[in-house]
């Protein structure tokens, strides 16, 4: 009896757990139509709100804008662009790619609210926010996309986007990196070793990246800051980790350095002067110098900067040295004209004190 | 006369200016704290430089401070006072206004001797790798001129009369009010930077209190 109840709850529970899953499937298949409905709805709102779009160009550059925000693009596009074309030259001015999308709306951020195209840039403008700054932002993300132009390796070695800034103009941070570098080749370079540059911007092909790059202190600083060879190498051999950093141990140091993590190993100086150099090579080479650095895709590094720029590569890493010196932070040391100027202030207001009245009125 | 009213701005500023005084002392070893950068790798030196940046903020606060305490205290009893004491003296107003003026500046230098002591006895004590470079006397004679404007600029203020004061706090307020207005108004508007930029970058008054105030540098 018991078995014969047991069966028919088994049958029940069976039908009804596929009469579930029927309605799972038919619940599953209403909220994709729903969402491919609600899909095409927002779309066409967002075609429907673009139409009413302005558009301002300046040479290869359209920026689609609200209308409120027209005359703020109209004073910014020729702007950017001129920069724009100055450092990109002609493979800016060029259509091949297609002309440079810029789409702006009013917004603090999030999502644009337009179905600007999908290659656009999109700039979020904040209410209130002054020309410079919305320049600032296209000068930044402009470049990012141009950047994605550059072939894998070129793009691996530099690492970021060629900025619009002028080929005499770097952060002070350069001069940082210079001076504060742990490798014997940034000191070189700092000196005036233009070979030593050549190889701490990782511009020269190396065998031994660790050997050459690298002293033996240097080196085991070098593999005690890896925090992934840190963490990696205490689980995997310890043995060599400590060999290395405590005991000192240089043929440690390479072999974890010549191992998988040698992928970690980056060249002394950093992307910023690596970028600095491209920049001063698209300079040097004028309006087809960008072009003529995508085309020469496949040479060797030092070649293509030479293709690219028109001279020598000594002659660019001497102007990358003097535009890096250039650029050293003011430290704390006055300058004359400070010093005077506080000097003089200082009297002037003591003057005041002096032609103080003393009736208290 | 001279050394009796320094005698008497002495008694007035001595509490706050001891206090002024082991700060500056106290300010340039902290920062330097440990210091074998010899063998530090880069990113650890860029830390260290990062670090001193911020302890280096203290600098000018301290100097503004520094004169601020010596203006107050120099003027503060005087009007206590109801200038009686100052009218009563046989010297002209601006003799009495320049000893004292002058003897808040001979105070000013005890905090600038304890920083520059302490500069130099942190420089000593670090070891620098080649590009780094270490400027005590640079930073105490810049920490001088800016106390010397603070304390020149509150006296200006202190010395002068309450209309003078409040002028330049309408003044302020009235710069205030307006970036307020035109924030709200949303319009872009903006007068603070512009009266900002005069008074800190160079050849504004304060041009000395701007930039790195750092012990150690590139």
């Amino acid at each position: 009896m018991c078995k014969r109840m047991g069966l028919v709850c088994l049958l029940a529970v069976a039908a009804g757990s596929r009469l579930a899953g029927q309605n799972l499937e038919r619940l599953r298949k209403m909220w994709v139509d729903a969402a491919a409905a609600s899909a095409r709805v927002d779309s066409l709102a967002r075609v429907r709100l673009r139409i009413g779009l302005d558009s301002v160009r300046a040479g290869n550059l359209v920026v689609l804008t609200p209308r409120e925000l027209r005359p703020l693009a109209a004073s910014i596009a020729p702007v950017v662009w001129t920069r724009l074309e100055g450092v990109y030259g002609e493979e800016a001015r060029s259509a091949d790619g297609g002309p440079l999308v810029v789409g702006m709306y009013q917004a603090v951020d999030g999502p644009p609210p337009y179905g600007f195209p999908l290659d656009a840039v999109t700039i979020p403008v904040a209410p209130g926010s002054s020309p410079g700054r919305v320049e600032a932002q296209l000068a930044l993300r402009l470049p990012e996309k141009l950047r994605e132009r550059l072939d894998p390796a070129l793009n691996g070695w530099v690492s970021k986007a060629i900025s619009l800034q002028r080929a005499d103009s770097a952060p002070p941070d350069l001069y940082e990196d210079l001076v504060t570098s742990v490798s014997p080749l940034a000191r070189g370079c700092y000196v005036g070793d233009l070979a030593a540059c050549r190889s701490a911007l990782g511009v020269a092909a190396t065998r031994d990246a660790a050997m050459e790059w690298y002293d033996p202190g240097s080196r085991r600083v070098l593999v005690s800051n890896m925090v992934f060879v840190r963490d990696v190498r205490r689980e995997r051999d310890p043995s060599w980790y400590d060999q290395c950093v405590a005991q000192g141990l240089d043929a440690a140091c390479l072999r974890i350095l010549h191992g998988p993590d040698s992928v970690h190993l980056a060249a002394p100086l950093g992307a910023g002067g690596r970028e600095l150099l491209l920049r001063i090579a698209l300079a040097a080479g004028g309006a087809h110098a960008f072009h003529r650095l995508l085309v020469s895709a496949g040479q060797p590094l030092t070649r293509r900067l030479e293709i690219t720029s028109g001279v020598p590569l000594d002659s660019l890493l001497a102007r990358w040295h003097s535009v890096v010196l250039a650029t050293r932070p003011q430290p704390v040391v006055l300058s004359a004209g400070t010093g005077w100027a506080a000097l003089l202030w200082a009297s002037l207001l003591g003057a005041l004190v002096l032609g103080s009245s003393k009736w208290r009125l | 006369m001279f050394k009796t009213i320094l005698f008497t701005q002495w008694t007035w500023a001595r509490n706050l200016l001891l206090v002024c005084t082991l700060a500056a002392f106290a300010v340039p070893i902290i920062s330097v704290g440990h210091g074998d950068l010899m063998r530090a790798d880069g990113f650890t030196v860029r830390n260290y430089l990062v670090s001193l940046q911020g302890v280096g903020v203290a600098y000018p606060i301290l100097a503004g401070l520094v004169g601020l305490v010596l203006a107050v205290s120099a003027w503060g009893p005087d009007h206590r006072g109801r200038h009686i004491y100052a009218l009563m003296l046989p010297v002209p107003r601006w003799r009495y206004a320049l000893l004292r003026f002058g003897a808040g500046l001979v105070l000013l230098g005890l905090p600038v001797l304890a920083l520059w002591i302490s500069a130099l006895i942190a420089s000593a004590t670090v070891r620098l790798p080649v590009g780094l470079s270490a400027y005590p006397t640079g930073l105490a004679v810049r920490f001088a001129l800016a106390a010397a404007v603070a304390y020149s600029a509150f006296s200006a203020v202190s010395a002068g009369t309450s209309r003078t004061a409040a002028y330049v706090l309408g003044g302020i307020s009235v710069l205030l009010v307006a970036q307020l207005i035109f924030l709200f108004a949303g319009s872009g508007v903006d007068v603070i930077s512009p009266v900002l930029d005069a008074i800190f970058i160079w050849p504004g008054p304060l041009a000395v209190f701007s930039g790195r105030w750092m012990l150690i540098d590139v």
